[in-house]
């Protein structure tokens, strides 16, 4: 086993402790404002600019062991293991759609979210089970997050696993104890900042180690390993052999990626992403927030490749996996000078820190707001719910400890079951907000199908010989056939949704794809009127009825075309420019393009959906907490 | 292996459990707080949610009744270098004959010795390429292929390792001149170097980072707490 031995001088020390202080106090301090509703204490009081919760989303997407996945990556596959993290590029369509309808929802959680879209009983138990398996799920992440933190402690120093299982998680819990969503996000913004700082720092730093951004690609090419930079350098377009890389692999995630950004609830991402959303206080905000976070998770990861091309250069030769997925620490911890690695180390606590607050705090959302107060006490307080709040977050993190300390074994189930949860319900969790006629039995149906059949797949039936192991491309169409299966004939066998729920939840989130019935119902009632001017505006109109902006119309189409195609050009652009390459100038010149057409298209329409449905709001928000005490 | 599959069964159970708890809470609640609860389901959708819990029990049952049909043996090879010598960090690994899958790759001690796992069938030994290589440079065992032993033995679960690993009679040569090799060495020299050169920053860029955080945070906390005060949102 791999024991780097960092020793960390006085200096190191000193700058690590401060760090802690000050994350504490910039939590803690916020103890006033979390206090004062569960609103508060879960979404920071729906009031947040764009840039906290975007920072946030960026925080969260880097865990603790996201620099050994990605080192790991990179060093294995060279520049084409850039699309692997990939999937966070979701962002990129889930701003302007999916992230639209959800705020617009105004469900404190995706749980809850499952009352206001289907109707009746299904939609209680889908509430109930989602609410269950989230608790739970974040209690495992928890655990899963704090096991890496004992391992990469162990590492680094030789620490007992207890010691970095509990050390840091517990300071962590100070603050979210404390001040809640509000420390969450505080405390995540500054650990972001650090984070994304020192992340640059120590990649640009291993370049240089290296020779310099065109010395890596001579000393490539020297190696013979010159294919390490081309990001499309594919085994061949699909095959079922392991240890390969098809095209096919690639359009599969990209497919899941971008086009799940439509949905709701395709990645474990989206739940705490969900909690950012509601957290911003108008829809646009709402839009950026998650827009900005992943476009920033895109750009982190093209200096992490890069630099792990560096560390290949400077160690080409290492054929285990434990060893080169501590790269990019080994080249802050052996490059880096006195003072400089006690912030690296600040960093690599900064990353940790800021997943087990989202979790610790998301957990207790689904327990507090999903079971406690929509099930066991719908008249509670809002100081009753804040201390239930607190006690969830305790008792979330007692149970991480269990779990993270006693039964390392069952982690691996975790990774598992965060596969499995993208696979078979990825379409179900589209049809959920595109489809009117799917209903709340089709998606229950989906998460317990998909729950089984992908044991079957996985498990049970290469086992028995009846099928060959399969590679993840080919496992992810298959589940997604298996699962339909089930849920497309029982949607089918049960009864829609009541139309007066789906009416109301059309009016108040206007969600895109196939409605038209639902909307026929609505502009009958005279609930909602149609504007058929929306359609015929030019490409970059700037004055926009509120009318007119709740529309989807090509406006939308062609920002989210730029958003994605801007993600795109932008991972490859960065780390091409940091190479100094040509092609890379050309790719992040088109990227930043991207993005300005995007801004032209788009804002003017979000502005003018915004301004009115901040109008609306209140009512909506009285009515989802009627909808919770059990009184609409 | 069955302990990672005893894991995934636990974590399985429990995420089931919590989240039929969470299933339960919300049928009792319905059903007291709603009265009329509707009868949802058509015969035909009754018996597709059967034909799923018996699918569910028999995967689960057959998962803990699940025996390894597939059992581990190793075997051990000594690796030299050019002349002769024992060499140490060489990365050995064996291949299966009929699929080319390799279960396990080993470095080398300073004996220049490396035992690695092979994953046998239950009914039938497997034939196994052994291979070693240093840098990219590739050697194969000169009397490949190599039969394993039926002997159940893992370096992977360090079960009998290396007392049952069948041990190679001849060594595997390679063309390396020297007598250790360790990939991940760092370059000391260049590495303390780098460090002398930029101490200073060690000091100055944490202040400025320490200094911007705890500013935004006093602008964050007054900008809040000013509109708390003031009764509005913030």
């Amino acid at each position: 086993m791999l024991l780097l031995t960092v020793s960390l001088a006085p200096l190191d020390w000193a700058w690590t402790i401060i760090f802690i202080l000050l994350m504490i106090l910039c939590g803690v301090i916020f103890y006033r404002l979390g206090k004062r509703s569960e609103a508060d204490f879960f979404l920071a009081g729906r009031g947040l600019p764009w840039w906290l919760p975007a920072t946030s989303v960026y925080a969260t997407h880097t865990a603790t062991d996201t620099p050994m996945w990605i080192t790991g990556t990179i060093y294995r596959w060279g520049m084409r293991g850039i699309w692997y993290p990939f999937f966070s590029a979701w962002c990129a369509i889930s701003a302007f759609i999916s992230t639209r309808i959800f705020r617009r929802s105004l469900a404190m959680s995706q749980a809850e979210w499952q009352n206001l879209r289907y109707s009746g009983m299904g939609s209680e138990l889908l509430r109930g089970w989602l609410a269950g398996w989230q608790t739970f799920m974040n209690m495992f992440v928890l655990a899963w997050v704090s096991a890496a933190m004992g391992k990469v402690c162990f590492y680094l120093f030789g620490w007992p696993n207890w010691i970095g299982v509990t050390l840091f998680t517990s300071i962590c819990a100070i603050y979210v104890l404390t001040a809640g969503y509000w420390g969450v996000i505080m405390a995540d913004f500054q650990q972001g900042v650090i984070s994304f700082i020192v992340i640059t720092l120590v990649s640009v730093w291993g370049i240089f180690e290296a020779g310099g951004p065109l010395a890596i690609v001579d000393k490539l090419a020297d190696l013979g390993q010159s294919w390490r930079l081309n990001p499309f350098h594919f085994d061949g377009f699909a095959g079922l052999a392991g240890g390969k890389f098809y095209a096919l692999d690639i359009i599969t995630l990209m497919i899941m990626a971008l086009f799940g950004g439509v949905g709701m609830g395709n990645f474990i991402d989206w739940y705490p992403e969900a909690q950012r959303i509601q957290s911003a206080r108008t829809v646009r905000d709402a839009s950026y927030s998650i827009w900005a976070g992943g476009l920033v998770t895109i750009f982190r990861n093209s200096f992490w490749a890069v630099s792990i091309l560096a560390f290949f250069v400077l160690f080409p030769y290492i054929d285990e996996s434990s060893v080169y997925e501590f790269g990019w620490f080994r080249l802050g911890f052996d490059y880096l000078p006195v003072g400089l690695i006690g912030i690296f180390f600040a960093a690599i606590i900064a990353i940790h820190l800021s997943t087990i607050s989202t979790h610790l705090n998301l957990g207790a959302l689904y327990a507090t707001r999903d079971l406690y107060h929509h099930y066991i006490n719908p008249e509670a307080s809002d100081d009753k719910l804040v201390w239930v709040g607190r006690l969830n977050t305790l008792l979330l993190l007692i149970g991480s400890f269990i779990l993270g300390l006693s039964m390392e074994s069952i982690t691996a189930w975790l990774i598992f079951a965060l596969w499995l949860q993208a696979a078979g319900i990825w379409i179900p969790s589209l049809l959920q907000v595109i489809w009117w006629r799917f209903n709340s039995w089709g998606y229950l149906s989906s998460w317990i199908a998909n729950l089984v059949m992908s044991w079957l797949v996985v498990f049970v039936l290469p086992a028995l010989g009846f099928l060959p192991q399969l590679p993840d491309w080919a496992s992810f169409w298959l589940l997604a056939v298996l699962v339909g299966l089930a849920y497309v004939p029982i949607t089918l066998l049960t009864k829609p949704d009541d139309m007066d729920h789906l009416v109301r939840y059309y009016v108040m989130a206007r969600p895109i794809g196939f409605w038209g019935p639902v909307r026929a119902e609505a502009v009958r009632r005279g609930l909602i009127t149609e504007a058929e001017s929306a359609h015929k505006k030019g490409i970059f109109s700037k004055d926009w009825t509120p009318d007119e902006a709740d529309e989807w119309t090509k406006h939308d189409v062609l920002a989210s075309a730029l958003s994605a195609g801007s993600y795109i050009l932008v991972a490859i652009g960065v780390a091409g420019s940091l190479l100094l390459q040509w092609w890379g100038y050309l790719t992040l010149a088109a990227g930043l393009l991207c993005i300005w057409l995007m801004y032209k298209v788009i804002d003017p329409k979000l502005k003018a959906l915004s301004v009115e449905f901040e109008l609306k709001q209140k009512e909506y928000i009285k009515r989802a907490d009627q909808a919770t005490r059990w009184e609409d | 292996m069955i302990e990672e599959a005893v894991g995934k069964v636990i974590g399985m159970a429990m995420a089931y459990l919590v989240s039929s708890l969470g299933l339960l809470l919300a049928y009792y609640n319905y059903r007291k707080r709603i009265v009329k609860a509707e009868r949802v389901f058509t015969p035909a959708a009754i018996m597709v949610i059967v034909l799923v819990v018996v699918v569910t029990v028999g995967g689960g049952t057959w998962i803990l009744a699940m025996k390894p049909i597939k059992k581990h043996g190793c075997v051990c090879v000594e690796v030299v270098n050019r002349d002769g010598r024992p060499l140490e960090g060489a990365m050995v690994w064996a291949e299966n004959v009929s699929d080319g899958f390799s279960y396990e790759r080993q470095r080398t001690d300073e004996e220049g010795r490396a035992c690695v796992t092979v994953m046998n069938s239950a009914d039938a030994p497997n034939q196994v390429n052994v291979f070693a290589k240093i840098r990219e440079d590739q050697a194969a065992y000169p009397e490949n292929p190599v039969t394993a032993p039926e002997a159940v033995a893992s370096c992977l679960l360090k079960k009998d390792c290396p007392e049952k690993c069948k041990a190679l009679a001849a060594r595997l040569p390679t063309s390396f001149e020297g007598e250790k090799w360790d990939p991940a060495a760092v370059h000391e020299a260049e590495a303390a170097e780098m460090k002398r050169k930029t101490h200073f920053l060690g000091i100055a860029l944490p202040i400025v980072i320490f200094a911007f955080s705890l500013l935004i945070t006093l602008v964050l906390y007054r900008h809040f707490t000013r509109s708390f005060e003031e009764g509005g949102e913030p």
